[in-house]
């Protein structure tokens, strides 16, 4: 990497590192752990729903699955969650075969649908199973005050230094994939699939992999907002509103692209809570917003907001180069 | 025992006679424009809410506000083509129409929500004793308005088929969705097939409302659930086929209320999406409709 | 004005405005944390109703003086809708206490929404009082924080429930064979269900039906179908409002006969239940209910003012929900009375020492406040109340029944009634 890479870098983790020590109210804390998780989610949608092109309506599926294994596994066993975490990354990445493979043959809204309906039948299911998985009212993750090896902490810094690693893997993942040639032959099935095919490019193994990447990512997610809230229920982590608001994050920033979904959570996760505030917390006012904009970036920049500011910032090159001041 | 089987039987093809209108103007818009609008149960919530209001405040009969609730979809279904989905669809006009159905979602969370914000909450039903108002025959109950649902659906379902077939613009309508360019060639303006066949759908979406809501209470969030089984039925039935529409209707209908004789009701919502599941899988174009590319 | 005759202006307000804390500080309003449904659930118009309620018991304790051991302190409700969301309840709980410092909170109605929410607060050492949650676990967790005076686990509406079919079974000669159990899925009917089971069968009344279903479920009617088929007895629902209203119309609407049809308070004594079925569609049906009513309760110039100024307010005659509501706002003022500063500790300490006996606001609800080590107050009693011409009126326990009606039992058949 150049020089001036590294340095940002460097300048990034300062940047972080000093975060809580300046916002160390609990509740300012938990905004802004809140929009890196968002962000981290819509990373992880972004490698099948962006990149791939493939609208995925249903990854709370994975979400739910990562959450309910560990804890299943934790309340059933004292299985720390850490481990608990990567059983469920496993079933998820089960799952996604599983739902990806017939449902990878539909094409746009027929896929979308599908994976709708599976989650929603997982749901179903989970709130079915009172014994097992603790029906509608979901379980609680059994308080354990601080106990790091069992992924809880009651100081807030805890998950905040977590949801920063977990943000730093999606991005490096998303990055890696965007620079190989794997993520080359996602773009090309995302823009015409037929096309791909026809020049040889294995559509199905490689919707595949991103699929199973994408429900292991988001299936951590799921681990981690269990032991952040300590309360999980079916409606919460199989819920169709939380796939939604993934893939809606991930949209309006600019699917497809490296620092979209990061700037679409940091847009929409503090702007739902001002919303929330400005209206006296009065009902749907945050998601009339996320509606309000989904349709505004659809309108009129489909490609999300990166593009805008891309637009911006090569308007102000091209001025500046004119002017002759660089 | 076979008295409540033959209930559930026959309720479950009063309600999904009304489950098919509902799906038929989906069915319409998708067939016709391939599009995909993912706030078509928004717009029954509307509908609902504007049948409700008409009962409340203009007193009027549940069944006498149907025209009224048909009409003020018929415009707003105009008004959505015309400006809010047309520009966007013009911009992707061969490929699918992906920036469409990510807009119309945003459109569905924007539409539940205000009408959250205008109507709160709670569930209402329209007054007056009509809806509770019932029909006895030997041991077996039928409220009134699930009678006049399966009439009036039918009736509706009816008259479109003949209007597809029979008018002009019916002919119109299904030539620029079997094939646009050469409908175009022959003179047909698509944008004004597109726009009415998106308000003709909506229209027939407010009928399927006003019917909904003397058999359920309504809340903002009711077109989710029904807008969801819209989608199940349109590909049950084959896109495009209004029949399909209405028999798949008539299907989910009875599954939906013979299933929960036998399995708890919770599990009535994944009955209808397994069996979803299943015909995107072994026949997704549908039990009745025609191959789709 | 010129510069040196502003600064001193200036100096002069810095001056007074340091030396006003002093007087300030003696009337710094107590903030409470109120966390209620408002919206977006089956409970939103039970929650309304309690939160009517709650700030009219707000109002009355600052006209009255406010909290005199604290310098005529005020109360001061930071009310939160919960929308019906445990998630919520879980976050505004936090922020309640981490940035509003509300030194105590009350709420939340719901058992889904309390029992996660009271648990920040025990992790935060802030007292909560609980209004009517009926989850049991919500004090058997060993918590020292969490008080719950105006309501007792779920199981003791339940045994009400099967207390009284016994006791009608007995007194009429007509005696109940066979029960149906229909509820809820989230917390609150679970538990009431899981009683209800034992119950039923250790009185020899065999449960032909035992069926839940999803709160705000648009379309009961198959549940109902398949509820006539089982023919049962006696028909037990618990159930928050919308769905109460929705079930008792299609029970009365397909004619399912039963000897009594019997709900659990909540949706059932609702304000809304009665004018939205109709009087028709709720004759006879009875229903569990924590407080008896205007006759019993109503004796008191403090209860009267209650009553007055809530139906001036809200057009609406309280229930057990608002009267519950009413009296933990005004258990709250005896405690921090006690505590005598609006700090946690104090106020918790002062909460688990309530006494009260005989007194107005024991007598409004109908029962004794005291708590238990569990910090869980045993008084309370469910009495049953059967709806007659679009009135409740209480039919057991004997001592507490109306003396001018006589209870219908078992009820007619919708056939027959005109």
């Amino acid at each position: 990497m150049q020089p001036r890479q590294i340095l940002t870098a460097l300048g990034a983790v300062a940047l972080l590192a000093v975060v809580p020590l300046v916002f160390d109210n609990p509740y300012t804390l938990s905004i802004i752990i809140l929009t890196i998780f968002y962000a981290y989610l819509a990373l992880s949608w972004n490698i099948i729903g962006g990149i791939a092109g493939q609208l995925s309506l249903g990854h709370a599926a994975y979400f739910g699955i990562g959450a309910y294994t560990s804890t299943t596994l934790f309340l059933s066993f004292g299985l720390s969650p850490w481990i608990g975490m990567l059983a469920g990354a496993a079933l998820s990445a089960l799952m996604a075969v599983v739902i990806g493979l017939p449902c990878f043959r539909l094409r746009g809204a027929y896929f979308a649908l599908a994976t709708l309906a599976a989650t929603v039948i997982l749901k179903v299911i989970v709130e079915n199973s009172h014994e097992l998985l603790g029906g509608p009212r979901g379980l609680e993750v059994r308080l354990m005050h601080d106990a790091p090896l069992y992924f809880q902490h009651t100081r807030k810094e805890f998950y905040y230094a977590i949801v920063v690693v977990m943000l730093a893997v999606a991005l490096y993942a998303n990055f890696a994939i965007l620079r190989s040639r794997f993520g080359y032959y996602l773009t090309a099935i995302r823009n015409d699939q037929d096309a791909a095919l026809a020049l040889g490019v294995d559509s199905r193994r490689c919707k595949l992999t991103a699929a199973v990447l994408s429900a292991v990512l988001t299936s951590i997610g799921g681990t981690f907002y269990a032991q952040y809230v300590l309360f999980i229920s079916p409606e919460k982590v199989f819920g169709a509103n939380l796939s939604v608001q993934i893939a809606v994050v991930c949209i309006i920033g600019g699917r497809g692209t490296l620092w979209g979904p990061v700037l679409g959570a940091a847009l929409l996760l503090p702007a739902e809570e001002v919303a929330r505030a400005v209206t006296g917390g009065a009902p749907g006012a945050a998601m009339m917003l996320y509606g309000l904009l989904l349709m505004v970036v659809m309108r009129f920049e489909p490609n999300g907001l990166i593009a805008i500011l891309k637009r911006v910032a090569n308007r102000r090159t091209a001025a500046r180069a004119r002017v002759g001041v660089a | 025992m076979t008295s409540t089987i033959v209930q559930a039987l026959l309720n479950g093809i009063a309600s999904g006679a009304v489950y098919g209108l509902i799906a038929l103007g989906l069915s319409l818009q998708f067939g016709v424009m391939k599009i995909i609008n993912f706030a078509h149960g928004s717009f029954m919530m509307i509908a609902m809410y504007l049948a409700l209001w008409g009962c409340q405040h203009l007193g009027l009969h549940p069944l006498a506000v149907i025209p009224l609730v048909a009409a003020a979809l018929y415009v707003t279904g105009f008004a959505t083509q015309r400006w809010l989905i047309e520009p966007i669809y013009r911009k992707e006009a061969t490929r699918e129409p992906m920036g469409v159905l990510i807009f119309t979602t945003g459109l569905w969370i924007f539409l539940d929500n205000l009408f959250l914000a205008i109507a709160g909450p709670d569930y209402q039903t329209p007054p007056g004793e009509w809806t509770n108002e019932v029909w006895m025959a030997g041991d077996l109950f039928f409220a009134y308005p699930q009678i006049a649902g399966f009439v009036v659906a039918c009736l509706v379902t009816l008259l479109l088929v003949m209007f597809l077939r029979g008018t002009r613009i019916g002919r119109m309508i299904r030539a620029t969705g079997q094939d646009r360019e050469a409908a175009s060639v022959l003179g047909i303006d698509s944008s004004a097939v597109y726009q009415t066949s998106f308000a003709i759908g909506l229209a027939v979406l407010g009928v399927a409302g006003a019917l909904l809501l003397a058999l359920v209470p309504v809340d903002p969030f009711i077109g989710d659930l029904y807008g969801i089984r819209a989608f199940v039925i349109v590909v049950l039935g084959g896109i495009g086929s209004i029949g399909g529409a209405f028999w798949g209707g008539i299907l989910i209908g009875v599954v939906e209320s013979m299933g929960s004789q036998f399995l708890p009701i919770t599990y009535s919502e994944a009955l209808i999406f397994a069996i979803f599941l299943g015909v995107l899988y072994f026949r997704p174009a549908g039990l009745f409709g025609l191959e789709e590319a | 004005m010129s510069n040196n005759r502003s600064w001193i202006f200036s100096a002069a307000l810095m001056a007074i405005a340091v030396s006003m804390p002093g007087a300030a500080l003696a009337a710094d309003p107590v903030k409470v944390g109120y966390l209620i449904p408002l919206s977006g659930s089956a409970a939103a118009s039970i929650g309304q109703e309690m939160s009517r309620a709650t700030h009219l018991a707000v109002k009355h304790i600052n006209e009255a003086g406010g909290i005199k051991s604290m310098g005529g302190a005020q109360l001061q409700l930071v009310e939160v809708d919960t929308r019906g969301d445990p998630k919520v309840g879980i976050t505004e709980a936090e922020r309640l206490i981490t940035v509003e410092k509300v030194p105590v909170l009350i709420g939340a109605f719901q058992s889904n929404v309390t029992f996660p929410a009271t648990a920040v607060a025990e992790k935060y050492q802030v007292p909560w009082v609980v209004d009517l949650a009926a989850k049991a676990d919500i004090t058997e967790r060993g918590f020292k924080y969490v008080f719950r005076p105006t309501q007792i686990p779920a199981s003791g509406n339940a045994d009400s429930v099967v207390d009284f079919v016994k006791w009608a079974s007995e007194k009429t000669g007509k005696k109940a064979k066979t029960a149906a159990i229909v509820f809820e899925n989230t917390d609150w009917g679970q538990d009431l269900a899981k009683t209800m089971r034992t119950r039923f069968k250790d009185a020899g009344i065999d449960i032909v039906f035992d069926e839940s279903y999803p709160p705000n479920a648009p379309n009961l009617r198959p549940l109902i179908v398949k509820l006539k088929g089982a023919k049962p007895d006696i028909i037990s629902v618990t159930s928050y409002t919308g769905d109460a209203i929705q079930l008792q119309k299609l029970i009365a609407q397909m004619h399912v006969d039963a000897m009594a049809v019997v709900g659990s308070a909540a949706g059932h004594v609702d304000r809304s239940f009665i004018p939205t079925v109709g009087v028709k569609g709720t004759d006879y049906t009875f229903t569990t209910a924590g407080w008896a009513g205007y006759q019993s309760a109503i004796t008191t110039p403090f209860a009267k003012r209650f009553w007055d100024d809530y139906v001036a307010d809200t057009k609406n005659e309280p229930t057990e929900l608002s009267t519950s509501a009413y009296a933990v706002a005004w258990i709250l003022k005896d405690a921090l009375e006690r505590a005598g500063k609006a700090e946690p500790a104090a106020i918790r300490d002062a909460l688990a020492k309530t006494q009260m006996k005989d007194n107005d606001v024991t007598k409004l609800v109908g029962y004794d406040i005291a708590f238990d080590e569990k910090n869980q107050n045993n008084a309370k009693r469910y009495v049953v109340q059967q709806m007659v011409d679009g009135k409740y009126f209480t039919v057991w326990p004997e001592n507490l029944a109306a003396k001018d009606q006589t209870m219908t039992w078992p009820v007619p058949a919708w056939g027959e009634r005109k």
